[in-house]
């Protein structure tokens, strides 16, 4: 009997997006394709307001796309789905409630019992390193920490893909620092249910650290240039020269 | 300087003729006995009147409420001060203001004149609240690194105030003034026609209209003047604050890239190069002064020592001039009857109030009830783009015009009982104060950040999540900024509610509303007082005591420490 390849956790098959505002037609992603397989942690890296944000949020299904269509397991995406969750570059926490009340609010949606999503709040605050935390409110936490509470919120999903968007810009450089290693452990460890994740930056070095594929797009209307594939072993030096042909070689993609 | 007819020149003129267009026939048409009559063009001359008092009141209010933004802005103390006054002084009703306003005016500019500016006074009084709110409210909320800006490049104030301040307050001055006016056509008719002692005042306009065609009972004239009504609000409405509306989001402070600048409609840009040239003028005499006392110190001690002696003078002027008015309406023989006949007048009057306040209460909770759903399907749902400019139009009409309605509606259900005209009296108390409430919780709702949508949306949080934890909390702050101007507009509207002239029927019930009607029809100045001033005293207290402390505590929770 033949193996049959596995199918990718993600296909984008010819995703195409245009906005219409004020009866103007303006095209933000004009024809991407690429696929996410299981175990990969995958880069979406481009120039500013290439539409890169847009892309991570019709695979998540919060928008429809124009044309094509995004695959999911197999099964096209028409709205979010609980084996996929976001994570946000602005944190997205609601103020009024405490790190406990907003992690929870993501396992609205689950059809599983009142103790089952206590354990779970709090197994994941505990990973994302927020143990003591529960009952804060997020003005009395700083940037990093909101993240984590962001983190832990996709986390207590249990998805099978994590999309990030941004998740380390609004934070500063050590903090950034912290947290890209816990970014590598949700992805590539066995310690959580997540099977692969795609983060979307435009940070070059950021996304050769994390990624074993970066998609490199263009500017305005997005298309793929080159799937960069980053074969370097885990935990990566930033002071290689291998490295630094990475970076070099994105930017000069992009350029 | 060359004189040139620049198109900025243009607009001004224009601009400056149509408000002359609608306020000088007012003054030059002299009244034929039967103005009142239902005819096309009658209607538009009292139509003309009415606007013309309305906008002067308006642009006076103007005015005042930037005036007070720009003195606040330089004495940073006065922000405690002001509110608690404001507070007061827009929960005073209409009718309230009317002893000061005839005393005052009347004895200086005697004749029809006189009660004009009377006339324009009083819609002051009801407009001028929202106005100065929404000035505060605007320079309370400017981000604090607009403020450092201003000290870290030694801004002159002057610069500060037209080319920062002023302009972050205009949306908010925009929505003040929706706001307004439409309560300034909600008292038009207590405004044009109203009675002190065997003086009855009408004036001619639309509100005098709607009221006579009800008092005689004829439907048709009735309807008509209500359509001539909302066909203006109407008008008003799409040609300048619908459009002054989508202009000030050019002016919103925010970080959001990739949107499209509104473009101005033509009306904008008349009033923008209106307002642009007398801003320029002002800050020349700004500048000229400023610099001036600025430049030697003793100079400017004497200047403010000259301001301040100025204002004492003045105030110690008023008072006396207030006193030796009402001494002179007083009869000079004191007797203890009459002192006796006052301080049964002060228990009246409080005795009154303490229904009045019940009465207030009881529709402000009934009303929220009502709004809080409301605003979440006008302001969350599918149903927003259809219900929020019906809401937009409906503020600005005056419900008053359709009280007769109202009440037939219910009297024909429960017949005339006391506790049906209690009923009508505390939905009437609800039209005061729904707008309040309304406008602002559909603002919070409306100010959900936008990555939180995404989350709700993405994570997809059952609706009951949704509006348990989300919407409730973010309908609190709307809460917050509404419940006192929605008690004072409750307050306002006790002098309709509680005093329903119905066609040539009066229907009353107990309360300071009916209290300051009675007196004002018998001619009491006294009693009048004595009613503002118990009103005054427990408005004050009740909100310091009592409202403070919870709406503080919904502040915290709402905002943080």
């Amino acid at each position: 009997m033949e193996s049959k390849k596995p199918i990718p956790i993600l296909e984008v098959r010819n995703v195409e997006k245009v906005f219409i505002v004020e009866n103007k037609e303006f095209q933000v992603i004009q024809n991407i394709s690429f696929s996410v397989n299981e175990g990969e942690f995958v880069g979406i890296i481009g120039p500013s307001g290439c539409g890169k944000s847009t892309l991570l949020r019709i695979i998540d299904g919060m928008i429809r796309p124009s044309g094509g269509k995004v695959l999911f397991k197999g099964k096209e995406v028409l709205q979010p789905s609980d084996g996929m969750s976001f994570v946000f570059q602005t944190f997205a926490l609601v103020p009024w409630l405490t790190v406990e009340q907003n992690v929870e609010l993501g396992l609205d949606s689950l059809n599983i019992p009142e103790k089952e999503k206590k354990e779970r709040v709090s197994k994941y605050i505990k990973f994302v390193g927020l143990d003591g935390f529960e009952k804060f409110f997020p003005r009395e936490i700083s940037g990093g920490m909101k993240q984590r509470v962001g983190l832990a919120r996709a986390l207590a999903r249990e998805p099978s893909l994590l999309l990030m968007d941004e998740p380390l810009s609004s934070l500063d450089e050590l903090t950034a620092r912290g947290l890209r290693d816990l970014l590598i452990r949700l992805v590539k460890s066995t310690e959580t249910p997540v099977e692969a994740g795609i983060i979307v930056s435009h940070n070059v070095e950021e996304v050769v650290y994390l990624v074993d594929k970066a998609i490199v797009l263009s500017g305005r209307p997005a298309k793929v240039i080159e799937e960069v594939k980053i074969d370097l072993p885990r935990p990566r030096n930033t002071k290689t020269r291998s490295f630094f042909k990475y970076v070099d070689r994105i930017i000069s993609l992009i350029s | 300087m060359l004189i040139v007819l620049t198109r900025k020149k243009l607009y001004f003129f224009t601009l400056l003729a149509t408000i002359l267009l609608t306020w000088v026939p007012a003054r030059l048409v002299t009244i034929r006995a039967n103005l009142l009559e239902a005819s096309l063009g009658n209607l538009a001359i009292l139509s003309l009147f009415s606007l013309g008092r309305m906008t002067t009141a308006y642009l006076l209010g103007l005015i005042s409420a930037i005036l007070l933004e720009i003195w606040v802005s330089r004495s940073e103390h006065l922000v405690k001060y002001i509110f608690p006054v404001l507070d007061v002084l827009q929960s005073v009703p209409i009718l309230g203001f009317l002893p000061a306003g005839l005393l005052v005016i009347r004895q200086l500019a005697p004749g029809r004149l006189g009660t004009e500016l009377v006339s324009i006074f009083l819609i002051f009084t009801s407009q001028a609240w929202a106005l100065m709110y929404s000035a505060l409210e605007g320079f309370t909320t400017i981000p604090s690194d607009l403020l450092e800006l201003k000290k870290a490049f030694n801004q002159r104030e002057s610069s500060f105030i037209i080319k920062i301040l002023l302009p972050y307050t205009f949306p908010f001055l925009v929505s003040g003034s929706i706001l307004a006016f439409g309560g300034g056509w909600y008292f038009l008719m207590a405004a044009e026609s109203f009675s002190l002692g065997n003086e009855q005042v009408n004036l001619p306009g639309l509100g005098t209209f709607l009221f006579y065609s009800a008092y005689t009972g004829n439907l048709k004239e009735y309807l008509l003047g209500l359509l001539v009504l909302l066909l203006i609000v109407v008008f008003i409405h799409e040609i300048f604050w619908s459009p002054l509306s989508e202009f000030s989001k050019n002016f919103r402070y925010e970080f959001t890239s990739g949107e499209v600048t509104h473009k101005p409609a033509l009306t904008i840009k008349l009033i923008f190069s209106f307002t642009k040239v007398i801003l320029r003028t002002l800050e020349k005499v700004y500048f000229f002064f400023n610099s001036v006392l600025t430049s030697r110190q003793r100079v400017r001690n004497t200047f403010d020592t000259f301001v301040k002696f100025t204002k004492i003078v003045l105030i110690f002027l008023i008072v006396i001039y207030l006193a030796f008015s009402l001494y002179s309406i007083q009869p000079t023989n004191f007797s203890f009857t009459q002192l006796q006949a006052s301080l049964l007048i002060i228990v009246e009057a409080s005795i009154c109030m303490i229904y009045s306040f019940f009465r207030v209460f009881t529709a402000y909770i009934v009303t929220l009830f009502l709004v809080i759903p409301l605003g979440i399907i006008a302001a969350r749902t599918v149903l927003r783009k259809l219900l929020l400019p019906i809401f937009d139009i409906m503020q600005s009409t005056p419900a008053i015009a359709f009280f007769p309605f109202l009440i037939v509606f219910i009297s024909s259900i429960m017949g005339i009982n006391q506790f049906s005209i209690n009923l009508i009296s505390l939905v009437l108390t609800m039209t005061g104060m729904i707008w309040y409430l309304l406008f602002n919780v559909v603002i919070s709702l409306s100010n959900i950040p936008e990555d939180i949508e995404e989350m709700l949306k993405s994570f997809k949080a059952k609706t009951s999540t949704k509006i348990l934890r989300i919407y409730l909390p973010a309908a609190a702050g709307g809460i917050f900024y509404g419940t006192i101007q929605a008690f004072g507009g409750g307050y306002n509207a006790l002098v309709v509610s509680e005093y329903i002239t119905f066609g040539s029927q009066v229907l009353t019930v107990r309360g300071i509303g009916s209290f300051l009607n009675k007196y004002s029809n018998a001619g009491n100045v006294v009693a009048l007082t004595v009613g503002l001033f118990v009103f005054i005293v427990f408005v004050a207290t009740f909100d310091r005591l009592v409202w403070v402390p919870i709406l503080n505590r919904i502040k915290r929770f709402r905002f943080g420490d």
